[in-house]
């Protein structure tokens, strides 16, 4: 398999970020966007490709178990917290 | 792609169903709002916009307990589905994969704080640890070593395992602390005796949040050939422990406070030198005989889980934590004046913050604040209406100490939830001050102290 190219990266954090913003409950919601951002960020300048597919095999595994738990949120949703109702939904 | 929509689609139907189902059976089924009866029962499951008494209160109280991570609960449902063995069952396959996944686990917990995976015993909560750690120890060295050292301001588990040593004729010493809520080290070398078995001190208070020099009070016990125990339910996970670098002998650790399930935890005991235990709980044999009984498989799956995540994110969190505090503590001390901070400022973990608002009741300052969930004081102690020990032992005037609210912030507090609890809890302080006959008094610069009170 060829080395993740940038265009995969970016798609994955996309993705990641996209099924992040469906968990129901706002602090796993607000932790997972703030959190992948911030990991995606901090390893912008790894160049050992060794090193991105290991990132990257841990980000896709870490896209599934979002996945998985986002739904599982949705299946037991409840109210909203008192917070949600006065900030305007931040990206 | 067809499949992202196919699976958007199943989740929609999901959500409706699931949503059907309790608006069917709402009542006799109430599980999404059994946690907390703010709402009053009414047709709100679809209503567009939700009355104020259907939100739930933000959670600042992570020193009670945290949320478990989704990562952790991820790595916990396999093993509450389909991989269901015993890991104790040595002839099939279910009790190998779910021996596999202890191992595994153990491994994860070792790894932590720096200790070998045979060193960690799983049990079920830090209280059972505590309780085996001192009660083990003591009792096992009991012909010869009949004293335990501790401090005033340990958990509530441990001072009363230590009470009922004193009733099987132990000698107990309850070290006091400064003010800062740090014990002098010189006391502790004064306290131990040639009889002195075990010094149990905990490394992060959960009340006020003060740390302990641990490697200082290790050296020390190490010198002087007592063992040493800590609680480290709050700091593990939190803060970087290495059991040989601290000389740590015996260890606490507690599963729901660093993100994983409630119901267990794990208790370290050294090898190298071996530590011996007098087993508290008597059964099959499990857990090298310190603690019988078949170990949760999905409980420790989840403490191991929670203690791998802790050691990647330590560091981050650290970070953000510290940030949020001196932010909530910033704001609070620049807009209210006669506020005081409980402990230590500087050896301090930062997500727990224990303030004293002057002339302002404790109990009804939390009432306010009902849309910000707090505690003033350990939720073990929340049903008494007494002032915290800890804080009393820190010489806190009694006064302050039925002033205190501990803020508690963690890894998935939010920025715009500490800015909201500090702003609701100015606006409440100040308008319970303003209530306050103390308070016009002390305006008025009457000084509290030289009031005579006359007895009726």
């Amino acid at each position: 398999m060829a080395a993740s190219s940038r265009a995969q990266v970016l798609d994955l954090y996309r993705a990641m970020l996209r099924e992040s913003k469906h968990f129901s409950a706002y602090n796993y919601r607000m932790y997972a966007v703030r959190r992948i951002r911030d990991a995606f960020r901090e390893n912008k300048s790894v160049k050992d490709p060794v090193e991105i597919q290991a990132l990257v095999n841990k980000a896709k595994r870490d896209l599934e178990i979002i996945r998985r738990q986002v739904h599982i949120g949705q299946l037991y949703s409840t109210d909203k917290l008192i917070i949600e109702n006065q900030e305007k939904p931040r990206t | 792609m067809v499949g992202s929509t196919a699976g958007s689609m199943l989740r929609a139907t999901w959500r409706r169903a699931a949503l059907a189902a309790l608006a069917g059976a709402r009542s006799g089924f109430t599980a999404p709002t059994r946690g907390l009866r703010l709402r009053v029962v009414d047709h709100a499951l679809h209503s567009a916009a939700p009355s104020e008494a259907a939100l739930r209160p933000l959670y600042m109280d992570v020193q009670a307990t945290t949320p478990l991570d989704p990562r952790v609960l991820d790595a916990m449902l396999p093993y509450l589905v389909n991989y269901y063995g015993n890991p104790h069952s040595r002839t099939h396959a279910y009790g190998w994969e779910s021996e596999a996944a202890m191992e595994r686990a153990r491994q994860q917990v070792a790894s932590l704080i720096g200790a070998d995976p045979r060193e960690i015993i799983f049990t079920s909560g830090a209280t059972e640890s505590n309780n085996i750690a001192i009660k083990g120890v003591a009792r096992f060295y009991k012909s010869r070593k009949k004293h335990v050292v501790t401090t005033q301001t340990e958990h509530k588990c441990v001072l009363d395992s230590c009470r009922s040593l004193e009733a099987e004729g132990f000698r107990v010493t309850y070290l006091p602390v400064q003010k800062s809520g740090i014990i002098d080290l010189k006391e502790l070398e004064a306290a131990i005796q040639p009889d002195t078995s075990i010094v149990s001190i905990m490394t992060v208070n959960n009340e006020i949040g003060v740390k302990q020099p641990i490697a200082e009070i290790g050296q020390i016990c190490s010198s002087r050939k007592v063992y040493f125990h800590t609680d480290a339910a709050q700091a593990v996970g939190k803060i970087p422990l290495d059991v040989n670098d601290m000389k740590i002998d015996l260890m606490s650790i507690s599963g729901h406070k660093l993100y994983g399930p409630k119901g267990v935890g794990a208790i370290y005991i050294r090898r190298r030198p071996r530590v011996r235990v007098e087993a508290l709980q008597s059964g099959g044999g499990q857990e090298r005989g310190m603690r019988s009984g078949t170990v949760p498989t999905p409980l420790v799956v989840g403490l191991g889980a929670a203690c791998e995540l802790a050691q990647q994110e330590m560091e981050y969190d650290h970070k953000r934590i510290s940030k949020l505090a001196e932010r909530l503590i910033q704001k609070i001390m620049n807009s209210l004046p006669d506020v005081v901070m409980n402990g230590d400022p500087k050896q301090h973990y930062p997500g727990c913050i224990n303030l004293s608002f002057a002339y302002v009741e404790g109990e009804s300052l939390l009432m306010a604040l009902k849309d910000v969930a707090l505690s003033s004081g350990s939720a073990c102690t929340s049903a008494s209406l007494e002032p915290s020990y800890v804080l009393r032992a820190i010489g806190t005037d009694e006064d302050l100490a039925h002033s205190s609210i501990r803020f508690g912030i963690g890894r998935f507090t939010t920025e715009e939830e500490v800015d909201y609890t500090v702003e609701k809890c100015i606006h409440h302080v100040k308008r319970l001050r303003e209530m306050s006959p103390l308070w016009e008094m002390v305006q008025d610069g009457i000084d509290l102290k030289s009031i005579k009170w006359t007895q009726h």
